[in-house]
């Protein structure tokens, strides 16, 4: 009885030390139209093809780096029963989100959101494996006027507005401005 | 009457700030713009219109994830095999001169992938051997042959970079496709004596 447990012990610890390790997304490639300076949400499902559970850390590279958010960067995710097939069934769907800036002509950014995951045990020379899934956000210039108000401009707004509200009430109070050559 | 004007005055001042407001609502419309989007092949056929999402899913081997060149390294030598470089194990025990160091395009992918690779120098404290040290062969690039698992040597490796390397370690490979691949190692003249270690990644994207 003793020997059949060590046994079985010596062959979960050979099992898992030569499972193996895999990551899938989908959809695996995106070409998004959007207006600059208005929100879009992307849904990525991403899934464990290995053969034990997986922490995976989602990350964006490219150009759409700069206006793109995920919402979780870190997910755990348990592997697909085997044999794998479609419906994906422990897979995890994360969300991102893109706020591309104003335009006045026809941008495009381009870029991946990787989900990379890694066993790594402290050899010489450990790996980290995952997918790539690429993004193409094209921005087209904004229909409303307000993409293209910033801070700046709203301050000046704000200056004139005070100003004008100044004039008013000296003007109440009977006082005049005049301009005399 | 200089009163009246003074009201008239903020009357119009207080509709052109509506006017304004309704103007970018309807310019804007009531509903956050969604934009469009294409991440599937579709085809239309009269008005039905059927979207297939798109999957890949690569998975690697164990031991390509735990690379050891061994315990004995000269400085100034070149093309340490990673010990597993020649060294697969077949299902009935035999052992070949086959790697085992691999990944897999798994049978739920529908399109081709290429696989990309890059690494951070290897480091002992304030030592380091640069990532460029480390080089890779395998049987799935542009110029090999995917049957030709003679060209995965030293003589024909590619270096690693801390960036993406221009060519990947698999092209196009297909659903249910396996790409082999062996690691070699140089250790430059007056390496620091030490215990090294690195890592590197690896990344399955569509191919454009």
């Amino acid at each position: 009885m003793k020997k059949a447990l060590v046994l079985l012990v010596a062959l979960i610890a050979v099992i898992s030390v030569y499972a193996d390790v895999g990551v899938g997304v989908s959809p695996s490639k995106t070409v998004i139209q959007v207006e600059g300076g208005e929100v879009h949400e992307l849904t990525l499902l991403v899934f464990n093809s290995g053969d034990d559970p997986l922490e995976i850390t989602l990350s964006t590279e490219g150009t759409i780096g700069s206006f793109t958010t995920i919402e979780t960067k870190k997910i755990l995710v348990d592997p697909e029963p085997k044999p794998h097939e479609l419906p994906i069934k422990n897979g995890r769907e994360v969300k991102v989100r893109m706020k591309p800036p104003g335009t006045s002509k026809l941008t495009t950014y381009t870029g991946t959101i990787n989900a990379v995951g890694s066993v790594a045990t402290g050899q010489q020379f450990g790996g980290s494996v995952g997918v790539a899934t690429q993004i193409e956000v094209q921005v087209t210039p904004s229909k409303s006027f307000w993409a293209f108000v910033t801070t700046t401009h709203l301050l000046i707004g704000a200056i004139l507005l005070v100003l004008l509200a100044l004039f008013l009430l000296l003007r109440r109070m009977g006082l005049h401005i005049r301009f005399e050559k | 009457m200089k009163r009246g004007v003074s009201n008239a005055v903020v009357l119009l001042f207080i509709l052109a700030i509506l006017s304004v407001l309704i103007f970018r609502d309807s310019f804007t419309g009531g509903d956050s713009f969604s934009g469009g989007i294409t991440g599937a092949a579709s085809s239309q056929i009269s008005n039905l219109t059927a979207t297939v999402q798109t999957f890949i899913a690569c998975t690697w081997s164990n031991d390509a994830l735990n690379v050891a060149f061994g315990i004995t390294l000269n400085p100034g030598s070149t093309g340490y095999n990673g010990t597993l470089n020649y060294n697969a194990t077949l299902g009935n025990g035999t052992v070949t001169n086959g790697t085992m160091y691999n990944a897999t395009l798994d049978t739920l992918s529908n399109v081709n992938v290429n696989i990309t690779i890059n690494g951070s120098n290897l480091t002992s404290g304030a030592n380091r051997i640069g990532i460029q040290n480390v080089s890779w062969a395998s049987n799935y690039t542009a110029f090999v042959n995917a049957s030709n698992t003679t060209q995965m040597t030293y003589a024909n490796a590619t270096r690693i970079n801390e960036t993406t390397n221009a060519y990947p370690v698999a092209v196009n490979l297909s659903s249910g496709a396996t790409a082999h691949f062996r690691f070699f190692l140089d250790i430059p003249s007056g390496q620091v004596a030490a215990s090294y270690t690195g890592n590197y990644t690896m990344l399955c994207s569509q191919t454009t």
